[in-house]
């Protein structure tokens, strides 16, 4: 990141857009460059399947098929279907297992998103807003927590509270939620001495309304950047979490559990690992391309 | 696959070769060369399924398999039992004796403790006295114990309150210790016995080395470490065996089998076992109170089906509440799998939809024990009854086993005597509540069995407690295993064993 600077650290606030110029050549060849479309369609892809898949191929983790178990990819099973990613352990046909997989570990990646944006951006707008103590409790804070691994201290919450979706995106909501803040500070600092906020507070406008109307629609589009950015590590987090063992219970499943369960058979049925574990890559590269790109669009539109 | 350890070593051995030849050379004129191979060091680290939490022989992890594997090295026990004969042999115990029914001398032979001191009777009289009163769970064992004395130092005397026809099955679990140690704050961790390994240094559930003990009564051991990794994940241990990190991994899990065979350097060696899983019902919670919801339950699964298609050549359906090997096993009427039988008999105890329980388990601690767990819980769900699974480590999972805080708890198990008293005596009575479920006409019959030296007869008193606790379905007994050890070709002299606690005197290191 080369505009690095203290009030704006992820160089993601947006600064006010001046009247474009005629593009060359050059540009537009940037322009196709930072064109976002074309990543949108891997992570469209996920989120369709997330969403319609356990619609199209029903899969029901607590279903055992233990005469069909470990069978290859592409396998007809003793029902006359065919299993075209194989069947794990216990004779759950894997595509399902993936696609079941996908919807359990962006529900906890979007979750936990969103509770550690609201977190994040609250404390952050508080911080930058009104300055003095509170700011120094709350970075302070935030320091802290930063001193510490992220995965360490999820792990830690984790294993405390025991294995549920829902505790997941508790104990990954608690790690990342200084992200946020600190982008939303930095973001209320640029933004709390312009001139547009000084005439609203001056006619009288509360805090509330100072923070909700004026501060936050000006960090809104870095955050969502961020946030986009955010979904590949926590996806990322919840699938080590789960492989630890520390994530979905066992009768339900992800893709870290999914795998996990399939490192006892590396050796011999290969594909109960590796296919959530294609599935994982892809989902996190797609998404921090297309973070990528929403970043450089961010940057490109402040530097104009 | 090519073993980079194995092919390796002929180049290795051609070094050596060349080297002893330098050296013969050199030595040549002063004196005559001796042809002697160079010596193998004899160190050898194992790894087994189970884990160690504890060393301590007559605390709550005794009857624990992880326990039992390791104190076989470094305890002797009064009298052993034979593999092959199933007779009981003498051990420390030279010989014995029964002056009447109550009465029993057991004469000592001279024997040290790995600390120098002598194995007396006084020693053999306080562990015994001290498990009799534990809390462990093989203390029900010794329920019926009036009294035990020392006639001299070398002779021991143990009188019971009935006739005991158990007693030396329960004697070959019982780890004599010096009498001073077993009260001591690190016996858990650093016992002293007289058996042929002693401790060097232990962490649970990591690493337990063992060195060998020069004075045993028996010849010192031939190997001069042994250590036990602990190795919970079994792709871990495959690999550490292939490697040569580890020299000797048991059991293989049905599934792994076709990972290890035909690698070279390691052999297969399949053995009889005791090892057989039960799935128990908590009779003292609802809705397992009822008797007809637990047939349900084992109605409701295909037990032939799981057996043959998890475990294969590794595992036959089981015909009564113990092993078939086992003395007292019995041949029981099946529960076929039979889901509208099933559902009818929730129904008549009251459940028509069906319930949600739990079913405990410990995780890693027997080969597809998840899975198992995994297939029940499908099977249940088709009758309406919901059952999560509860995944525990050991410890914790041993916690809530001993103080009935489960539903429904599936486990490993082992005969280890090989006689039903160990099991069925030792787990159904009312007094020793591992299950919640009590009949007092089962406790006559498990005494009886106990008190009675006859043994045709015990057979009979056997069977019909087999009986009441297969009918009265106070758990399922789904699968009896056999088991696959994994030797590396460096390792000589190893014979598994049906306890799964093999013994590692004789076991040395080869090329």
């Amino acid at each position: 990141m080369s505009e690095y600077s203290e009030i704006d650290p992820t160089g993601l606030v947006e600064a006010p857009r001046g009247r474009a110029t005629r593009p060359t050549k050059a540009t537009l060849r940037e322009r196709r460059k930072r064109r976002i479309w074309p990543t949108l369609i891997p992570v469209g892809v996920f989120v369709f399947f997330a969403i319609f898949g356990p619609l199209i191929v029903p899969f029901n983790a607590v279903s055992t098929n233990i005469v069909d178990r470990l069978r290859a990819p592409g396998s007809v099973l003793s029902n006359g279907s065919t299993a075209w990613l194989g069947t794990d352990q216990v004779g759950r046909d894997m595509l399902g297992e993936v696609i079941a997989g996908a919807r359990l570990t962006l529900i906890m990646a979007i979750a936990t998103i969103i509770i550690a944006g609201i977190i994040g951006i609250v404390l952050g707008l508080v911080a930058g807003y009104f300055g003095g103590w509170i700011d120094n409790v709350i970075m302070r804070l935030a320091d802290l927590q930063l001193a510490f691994p992220g995965l360490l201290l999820a792990i830690l919450i984790a294993g405390v509270l025991g294995p549920s979706v829902r505790n997941v995106v508790i104990s990954l909501a608690v790690t990342r939620w200084v992200t946020f803040a600190r982008l939303a500070r930095s973001s209320a600092l640029s933004v709390r001495k312009l001139d547009y906020v000084s005439a609203a507070r001056l006619l009288g406008a509360s805090h509330v309304r100072l923070l909700s109307r004026y501060l936050l629609p000006a960090s809104i589009s870095p955050l969502f950047v961020l946030g986009t950015v955010e979904v590949g590590s926590v996806v990322l987090s919840a699938a080590s979490l789960s492989f630890l063992g520390l994530g979905v219970p066992p009768d339900q499943v992800d893709w870290g559990s999914t795998i996990a369960a399939g490192s006892d058979y590396l050796l011999s049925a290969w594909w109960i690992s590796t296919m959530p574990g294609i599935a994982l890559a892809g989902l996190v590269l797609s998404v921090s391309v297309l973070g990528d790109k929403l970043q450089a669009r961010f940057a490109a539109a402040r530097s104009r | 696959m090519n073993n980079p350890v194995t092919a390796r070593r002929p180049r290795l051995r051609g070094i050596a070769v060349a080297g002893s030849l330098v050296v013969a050379i050199g030595l040549a004129g002063c004196s005559s060369p001796s042809a002697a191979a160079p010596k193998v060091p004899q160190n050898l680290t194992v790894a087994f399924s189970q884990e160690t939490v504890d060393l301590n022989p007559y605390g709550s992890a005794d009857a624990q398999q992880g326990l039992r594997v390791v104190d076989n090295q470094i305890f002797d026990t009064l009298v052993t039992q034979d593999s092959k004969t199933g007779k009981y042999v003498p051990s420390l115990a030279t010989k014995w004796s029964q002056p009447d029914s109550l009465t029993w001398l057991f004469t000592l032979r001279k024997a040290k403790f790995q600390d120098g001191t002598p194995v007396i009777a006084a020693d053999v009289v306080a562990d015994i006295k001290f498990l009799a009163g534990s809390a462990s769970p093989l203390s029900s064992l010794w329920s019926t114990l009036a009294s035990v004395s020392a006639d001299s130092t070398s002779v021991v005397r143990i009188t019971t309150k009935s006739p005991l026809g158990t007693m030396l099955a329960n004697l070959s679990l019982l780890e004599i210790a010096p009498a001073s140690d077993i009260t001591k704050s690190d016996f858990g961790t650093h016992p002293i016995g007289s058996g042929p390994f002693k401790v060097d240094s232990f962490t649970p559930q990591s690493k337990l080395v063992l060195s060998g003990f020069k004075g045993y009564w028996g010849g010192a051991p031939k190997l001069s470490t042994l250590t036990f990794a602990d190795i919970p994940d079994e792709s871990a241990r495959l690999t550490a065996l292939k490697n040569g990190e580890i020299g000797l991994d048991w059991v293989v899990s049905p599934d792994q089998v076709s990972v290890v065979s035909g690698t070279t350097g390691i052999s297969l060696q399949e053995s009889d076992s005791d090892a057989y899983f039960f799935l128990w019902f908590n009779a003292s919670q609802k809705p397992f109170t009822d008797v007809r919801v637990r047939q349900a339950m084992w109605y409701a699964v295909d037990t032939k089906a799981v057996t043959k298609n998890l475990y294969g050549a590794a595992g036959a359906q089981m015909t009564s509440p113990v092993p078939s090997s086992v003395f007292g096993s019995s041949t029981q009427t099946p529960y076929a799998y039979d889901p509208t039988k099933a559902k009818k008999l929730l129904a008549a105890a009251g459940y028509p939809n069906g319930f949600t329980t739990t079913i405990m388990f410990a995780s890693d601690s027997a080969p597809l024990i998840q899975q198992q767990a995994q297939a029940y819980v499908s099977y249940w769900a088709k009758v309406g009854v919901t059952v999560q699974l509860q995944a525990q480590p050991t410890a914790v999972w041993l916690q809530n086993l001993l103080a009935l805080n489960w539903q429904t708890e599936l486990q490993e198990n082992f005969a280890t005597t090989g006689d039903a008293d160990y099991t069925l005596g030792r787990l159904y009575t009312s007094a020793a509540n591992r299950t919640g479920y009590k009949n007092p006409k089962l406790d006559t019959l498990l005494s009886d069995a106990r008190a009675t030296t006859d043994q045709s007869k015990r057979k009979t008193l056997y069977a019909q407690a087999g009986k009441i606790i297969w009918d009265d379905a106070v758990g399922m007994f789904p699968i009896q295993e056999r088991d696959t050890y994994a030797v590396r070709s460096t390792v000589k002299g190893f014979v598994p064993s049906v306890t799964r606690a093999p013994s590692f005197l004789t076991v040395s290191i080869g090329n």
